[in-house]
């Protein structure tokens, strides 16, 4: 069974951890961390036309890479302390649609996420405790969806 | 009256396309097409425009040294340089890498604008805090409002006070006294209210090996450039206080980092002329022949003595009312239009024996505070929520305008307060 993984850049190693409470661990973890591209376009028209934005785009691509192997190498040694098998892969592009794209593409049995990366200001119950990605994700993957909440 | 009548007309359609922006078409085409119309339908003579023009050559000047300073420094890795140390400074925490950005924040607006800190160090700051994994959010908003917030330090702190004060000829000494306290007080209150707001996103710890060893560029000019920003520093205090043109200190700055880059083989003319914005000359110039039309129709007279009549006898009321409406102004119509539509209506108001050259601070208090009222306030505050809202940082209109709306009319109001004291 291919479990897909959609690790977020702080709370990875705990979704691993919720994983290996709830599944057994004879299946197969893809862990996927998006780079989202969306805010960098975003950044190149912050001024306007009356104003110059210097996107550095260098120093942004390396920040990013960094942060989301960070993430992913973290997720991968808490998958394999739990018995699990796991593989990684980094990727760009608007993260909801880039998890259904993978999840389709690998014939991902379940995708499992958080409901949303951060609570900090949201309520843990009711619609806003699932954030846009994980709702799109519900709504389209080709696939079960497990989200898990934060622990409280 | 039908006179009257078509110069409204082309004013506000002309502050409706800057807002508006409908077809593409940017902010310098629509105030050079409003200043052509004004200036076909004889609202204001050819002859007059040149002298508008040329009589805010200071206005220029700066607004081009300032740009290029910015550009040179950024391109020498000041920013990033900072950007770095505050990141070493916060020693893992994000709550003292917070005060860090804040206090960062606070001397590059100081010293080289508002525009530097929300447009060029902003992007160095989101690269940072993405590099450590922290949430974006608290010093997204930290940088963008603190841009704002430490504007009215020193007149370079923002382009609005050299226009504001051009026009009256105040000297340092005098802008101290009524603005020094106010800015103090507003940094202090945005930075623990922020810190406190945030206070849930910042209790986290970040891995100091995550940071890049140093920022990468040539130490020699690193070091050039921020001898020359200390110099430049003290050159603009000096002359904030003999009166002299900012402008030419600007620009000698801009030069001697020219050289610098030079020297230092950094110097890629392209790429500094494509990151000044020329388009910002000719909004500006276009707004200033705009406004002083409306200004020959007696509108913006008017407008200064409604706000007389509204203030009464009060001092106090009159300051508070003259930041209040030219931060409201500010959020509908852009800042810059309404610093010259409130500076041509205080010249009116200073006629009478009630005002007071305290309303020429009230204005500054306003147009630079004024736009973190709303979402709308400033384009930049508008793309950066569209940007946190695809990061999957949720933060709505009104939670934003929740934001906006207790701190910045608590930082107009009792800013208004101790400009009053120093009455």
């Amino acid at each position: 069974m291919e479990i897909l993984c959609a690790i977020g850049e702080r709370r990875g190693v705990e979704l691993i951890q919720r994983v290996a409470e709830t599944l057994p661990n004879d299946s197969s973890l893809i862990l996927l961390h998006v780079i989202n591209t969306g805010p960098r376009r975003d950044l190149e028209t912050v001024g306007g036309p009356l104003r110059h934005v210097p996107v550095r785009e260098h120093n942004v691509d390396a920040a990013e890479e960094t942060a989301g192997r960070n993430a992913l190498e973290e997720a991968l040694a808490a998958a394999r302390a739990t018995g699990f098998a796991a593989e990684t892969r980094l990727e760009r592009g608007n993260p909801e649609h880039v998890i259904v794209e993978i999840a389709q593409q690998v014939n991902a049995s379940l995708v499992t996420l958080h409901a949303r990366e951060n609570f900090h200001g949201h309520p843990r119950q009711g619609p806003p405790s699932v954030g846009h990605i994980a709702r799109f994700v519900l709504d389209h993957a080709p696939a079960y969806v497990l989200l898990f909440r934060e622990r409280t | 009256m039908l006179r009257l009548v078509i110069g409204i007309v082309i004013f506000l359609v002309t502050l409706a396309v800057i807002v508006a922006r409908p077809h593409r078409i940017n902010e310098a085409m629509a105030a050079g097409g409003g200043a052509v119309v004004m200036l076909l339908g004889q609202f204001i003579r050819p002859a007059e425009a040149v002298s508008v023009l040329a009589n805010e050559w200071n206005v220029f000047g700066f607004f081009l040294g300032l740009m290029t300073v910015s550009a040179l420094a950024d391109e020498a890795g000041i920013f990033e340089t900072f950007a770095w140390l505050a990141g070493k400074w916060g020693k893992g925490y994000a709550r003292r890498l917070y005060f860090a950005v804040f206090l960062v924040g606070t001397l590059i607006t100081v010293f080289l604008s508002n525009d530097a800190t929300a447009l060029i160090l902003t992007p160095v700051v989101y690269a940072l805090v993405t590099r450590l994994r922290l949430p974006v959010l608290p010093f997204m908003f930290a940088c963008t409002f603190i841009a704002d917030t430490a504007s009215f330090v020193l007149p370079v702190s923002n382009p609005i006070n050299i226009l504001v004060l051009n026009s009256f000829h105040s000297d340092l000494g005098t802008f101290l006294r009524y603005l020094l306290l106010p800015s103090l007080f507003c940094i202090a209150f945005n930075t623990l209210l922020f810190a406190w707001l945030f206070r849930h996103d910042l209790n986290l710890r970040y891995d100091l090996s995550d940071l890049t060893p140093a920022p990468s560029g040539n130490r020699g000019l690193i070091r050039f450039a921020t001898a020359g920003l200390g110099i430049i520093a003290v050159a603009y205090l000096v002359a904030s206080v003999e009166q002299f043109p900012l402008s030419i200190v600007a620009l000698s700055g801009a030069g001697m980092l020219l050289l610098g880059a030079r020297y230092f083989h950094r110097l890629d003319v392209n790429k500094l002329r494509r990151e000044i914005s020329w388009s910002l000359f000719v909004f500006i110039g276009g707004m200033f022949i705009v406004v002083r039309a409306v200004e020959n129709l007696g509108l913006t007279a008017a407008f200064g003595n409604r706000l007389l009549q509204l203030a009464g006898a009060n001092p106090l009321t009159a300051i508070a009312l003259t930041a209040g409406s030219t931060a409201l102004g500010a959020n509908l119509i852009n800042n810059v239009p309404m610093a010259l539509v409130m500076i041509s209506a205080v010249r009116e108001m200073l006629r009478v024996p009630l005002g007071h050259p305290a309303l020429i601070y009230a204005t500054i208090l306003g147009a630079d505070l004024g736009p973190n009222l709303t979402t709308v306030g400033s384009l930049a505050t508008m793309l950066w929520l569209l940007i946190l809202r695809r990061k999957g940082l949720e933060i709505s209109t009104l939670e934003y305008f929740k934001l906006g709306v207790t701190v910045v009319p608590l930082m107009l109001l009792i800013g208004s307060l101790l400009i009053w004291v120093r009455l």
